[in-house]
């Protein structure tokens, strides 16, 4: 009887074991998703941003013949009450004299992210003078 | 001190209650875990539809920036001033929010043009 009731104890503690690691497995899992998700959202809004400012400086009429040198920055909140989410831009535009294309540089961050205060999206694209187009996407970790 | 006749059977008894009430809990905590498995794959197939549909608009967006619809709802304006020693040049456009059905909350945001 002694033998019956170890071996139960046993075949128990296995599958305590294992209902336990398939418990912690699914929580990393829904961890690492939850942050790439809101890495994803910080790409998203910091490469529409430089597709944004690249088209305002096509506007803005800076072509060929513009040769002024740009150190521009500047910052934008954006928050959606409904989501609880909140998100924070950083613009810095940067070009020397008469250079042909101009630097624009967005990151992007979540400031009031719970999971982690690392989620940014740094995104980078040229703007190039004389076709009035972006090019050179570049995107940093 | 002598047992009485039946002793073993009632403790062999309380002994499988105990083991089988072990075993109802292991296996609703399976149970729970493959529902968990599954409601994920599903907010996982919800987060990439979502994701391409946005994806694919911020595509548009920049092989032609003068012409394009964003399938978003419009969410607000907002704008933001890029200042240095030439000036101050304001940038206006509109956010646009892109979201699944409430059961997954999941959201996308893109920033189209005025």
């Amino acid at each position: 009887m002694l033998g019956v009731v170890l071996v139960s104890l046993i075949l128990l503690g296995i599958f305590s074991a294992v209902a336990f690691n398939i418990a912690m497995n699914t929580m990393r899992v829904e961890r690492w998703q939850r942050e790439h998700f809101e890495q994803q959202q910080m790409q998203y809004l910091a490469r529409s941003a430089v597709i944004q400012t690249g088209y305002k400086l096509k506007k803005d009429a800076v072509n060929a013949s513009y040769s002024k040198a740009f150190d521009s920055k500047g910052s934008m909140n954006i928050i959606d009450t409904d989501r609880f989410i909140s998100a924070s831009l950083d613009f810095v535009l940067s070009a020397d004299s008469g250079a042909p294309t101009v630097l624009i540089k967005v990151t992007a961050y979540s400031p009031g992210s719970p999971l982690s205060a690392d989620t940014k999206a740094v995104i980078s694209g040229r703007y190039v003078k004389s076709t009035g187009r972006m090019s050179a996407w570049e995107e940093d970790d | 001190m002598r047992k009485h006749q039946g002793t073993l059977f009632v403790e062999a008894l309380i002994g499988v209650a105990i083991f089988l009430i072990g075993v109802i809990a292991v296996a609703s905590a399976l149970a729970f875990s493959l529902r968990a498995i599954v409601q994920s794959r599903e907010a996982i197939a919800s987060d990439m539809q979502i994701a391409n549909v946005a994806e694919e608009d911020i595509m548009y967006m920049s092989i032609s920036p003068d012409v394009y619809n964003l399938r978003g709802t419009l969410l607000k304006n907002l704008s933001v001033t890029l200042s240095d020693t030439n000036g101050a040049r304001t940038l206006n456009c509109k956010l646009y929010r892109y979201k699944d059905t409430d059961k997954y909350k999941t959201t996308f945001y893109i920033l189209g043009r005025q």
